[in-house]
């Protein structure tokens, strides 16, 4: 099954800019995909055309075969989560009640089943004890796994990641990636910006290495790493490794 | 082989930080004497304090005429200041033309509008539900001051003084707060004739001054109802006074809606929420937080601004003490009447303004915990 399908995709910002340059990629259910390429190459671009928080301009992108363009916003958004680098939890509302919001005004569920939910899965990201404090209260590496868990409200079919990792200290990197490969190996469907390598290497099914906003490799992990196929791929892993 | 670790370090205890006394005497001549300028600049000043403080102190005390027997004991050689004229006058500076007999009901009127001001003062009742309670107290503030249902029917040309101020005063925020939050949203809308309309009004209102308002709303509202129709003064000034808040205020609301970051607005969209829900729940209580210092400013200047609609012939306690000095037996006195007016606009102003540092350092720390 095909979970997302890109078919030439393209996107302009508005200042003339050609952001997203005829992409072409299927991502099976079930797969995690990481995206990489440098800094500029359109990699958060193309996540969030995914959940429609960039339009495209022309192509097509489907959810589960049906196009976005057709899908209405609030049952897109229920089927594709996404994770911001900067976490954007809300600051003026508790833990708990930052988990409660979405699923009570946009999945309609009442506030003790909310509630109910939003206990379990901060338990399940191991801050079940947080739940009464704001997230200023919290580390980033905290605030990074609640702002998973509030994703993980909706039980989306698709996850998105945009450099989830990138705004922390490194000791908390690992609480996050770790989260993030249960997700993972529990057959989420995921497509993550990430520089986190080792991650890459071991949880990804497929790496995509963009640059000028363009797909310029697609491959299996081991074959991208050992054995990337083109000039670019190679000055960009040597660099970031 | 694996190094042998012989030193595992030293963590140094934590110790109390040293005490940083100050007496009462380091303070002030910390304050007072810091460096030989500033020594002589507060000599200079004791100087000139000690000079005019007994004249001051003889005239507005010791030699006052405190009761209004007669006018005649002010101008008697040696007499200080008049405040008689306050104790013979202070019903008609506080109460203007309202009817003697029913000065109870316009001074309940402006017990509940500070009973709702005070109400308002604390952040936990900053709820939506906070407007439906001033609209409600409004009515009740009306029907004291119009009377009917067993009251005596009053009009408005009837009120005057403080009541007349507090009530215009109340009026501006009741309407003029969800008119900025209304012009502030709209500015930033999608839909491009509404936010020029929008932008419009703001710019309009901004660029005037606001007693170029209030002649403008009591000499054009009239005009555009046609003939035939009145509209009473009291309302078109308070019209004036709403526009010309409510353009100030949203301007500092949309200050608000842009500092707020642009990934709040983001995950709301993401997680789902559309425009209103994202707007009520996560981004207004997070934006007019940011801006709530700002935002008591504006609400004490309506306050002092109502002090304008005098001009354009509404008794407020400036216009009621106007014409309360009219009175050729105490017209010579108004030094001390303004005087007492001036006691009681700075009360309720320094009231307002030490509550609004309290809330800004309030919301400060608040802010600092995480909350
Ligand atoms: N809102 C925008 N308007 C115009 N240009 C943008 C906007 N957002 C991103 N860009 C540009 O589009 C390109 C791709 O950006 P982005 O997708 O953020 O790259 P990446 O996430 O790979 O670093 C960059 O050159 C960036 O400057
Ligand atoms: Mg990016």
């Amino acid at each position: 099954m095909t979970a997302v399908e890109f078919t030439d995709v393209n996107k302009w910002y508005d200042n003339g800019l050609h952001a997203l340059r005829d992409i072409n990629l299927s991502v099976n259910t079930g797969e995690t995909v990481v995206i990489c390429g440098p800094s500029g190459s359109g990699k958060s671009t193309l996540i969030r055309t995914v959940n429609a928080l960039e339009p495209i301009d022309t192509g097509q992108i489907a959810i589960a075969g049906t196009p976005v363009q057709m899908m209405d916003r609030r049952s897109l958004r229920r089927r594709v989560g996404m994770v911001f680098q900067s976490f954007n939890l809300f600051t003026h509302f508790k833990v708990l009640d930052n988990l409660t919001l979405a699923a009570e005004h946009v999945a309609g569920l009442d506030q003790a089943a909310a509630e109910a939910r939003a206990m379990q899965l901060l338990d399940r990201v191991g801050l079940a004890d947080q739940a009464q404090k704001y997230p200023g209260q919290l580390s980033g590496g905290q605030q990074q796994r609640v702002a998973i868990a509030r994703t993980l409200m909706l039980d989306p079919d698709v996850l998105l990641f945009d450099e989830p990792t990138s705004a922390l200290d490194p000791e908390m990197i690992a609480e996050v990636l770790s989260l993030m490969e249960d997700l993972a190996r529990e057959g989420r469907t995921m497509l993550c910006v990430t520089h986190e390598m080792g991650f890459a290497r071991n949880v990804a099914d497929q790496i995509v290495f963009m640059a000028h906003g363009s797909v310029i490799e697609k491959a299996p992990p081991a074959a991208f790493f050992d054995n990337p196929q083109t000039m670019l791929a190679q000055a960009f892993l040597s660099k970031i490794i | 082989m694996s190094k042998a670790i012989h030193w595992c370090g030293t963590v140094v205890p934590p110790r109390a930080a040293p005490r940083r006394d100050a007496t009462v005497w380091t303070r002030l001549r910390n304050a007072l004497f810091r460096t030989p300028m500033q020594g002589a600049i507060t000599l200079v000043l004791a100087l000139l304090l000690a000079g005019f403080a007994p004249g001051l102190v003889e005239w507005a005390l010791i030699d006052a005429v405190w009761l209004p027997s007669d006018p005649a004991a002010c101008t008697e050689p040696g007499a200080g200041a008049c405040w008689a004229v306050v104790s013979e006058k202070y019903r008609v500076m506080l109460f203007g033309a309202f009817p003697y007999s029913e000065h109870w009901r316009a001074l309940l009127a402006m017990l509940l509008i500070v009973a709702g001001f005070v109400y308002s003062a604390f952040p936990r009742h900053w709820r939506a539900r906070l407007a439906a309670i001033w609209l409600g107290l409004l009515a009740l503030v009306l029907w004291l001051m119009l009377g009917g249902f067993g009251l005596r029917p009053l009009s408005t040309s009837d009120w005057g003084g403080l009541p007349l101020t507090l009530i215009l005063f109340a009026g501006t925020v009741t309407f003029g707060m969800p008119l900025s939050l209304f012009l502030a949203l709209g500015r930033e809308s999608q839909l491009p004739a509404f936010r020029w309309i929008c932008i419009g009004m703001i710019e309009l209102f901004r660029g005037l001054p606001l007693l170029v308002v209030l002649f403008l709303a009591s000499l054009l509202i009239p005009l555009f109802l046609g003939d035939g129709m009145t509209i009473d003064k009291f309302v078109r000034a308070l019209v004036g006074m709403v526009l010309f808040f409510g353009a100030y205020a949203s301007e500092i609301i949309r200050g608000g809606l842009q500092a707020l970051p642009r990934g709040q607005y983001e995950s709301a969209r993401a997680l789902g929420l559309t425009y209103w829900p994202m707007m009520i729940t996560v981004i207004l209580p997070q934006a007019l937080r940011i801006v709530v210092p700002a935002l008591v400013n504006d609400i004490i200047r309506a306050f002092k601004n109502t002090s304008f609609v005098a001009v354009i012939g509404l008794f407020d306690f400036l216009g009621a003490t106007k014409a309360a000095l009219e009175d050729p037996l105490w017209v010579r006195y108004s030094l001390e009447a303004y005087l007492f007016l001036i006691a009681v606009y700075f009360a309720f102003c320094w009231t307002m303004s030490r509550y609004a540092s309290w809330v800004e350092r309030r919301l400060d720390i608040s802010k600092r915990r995480g909350e």
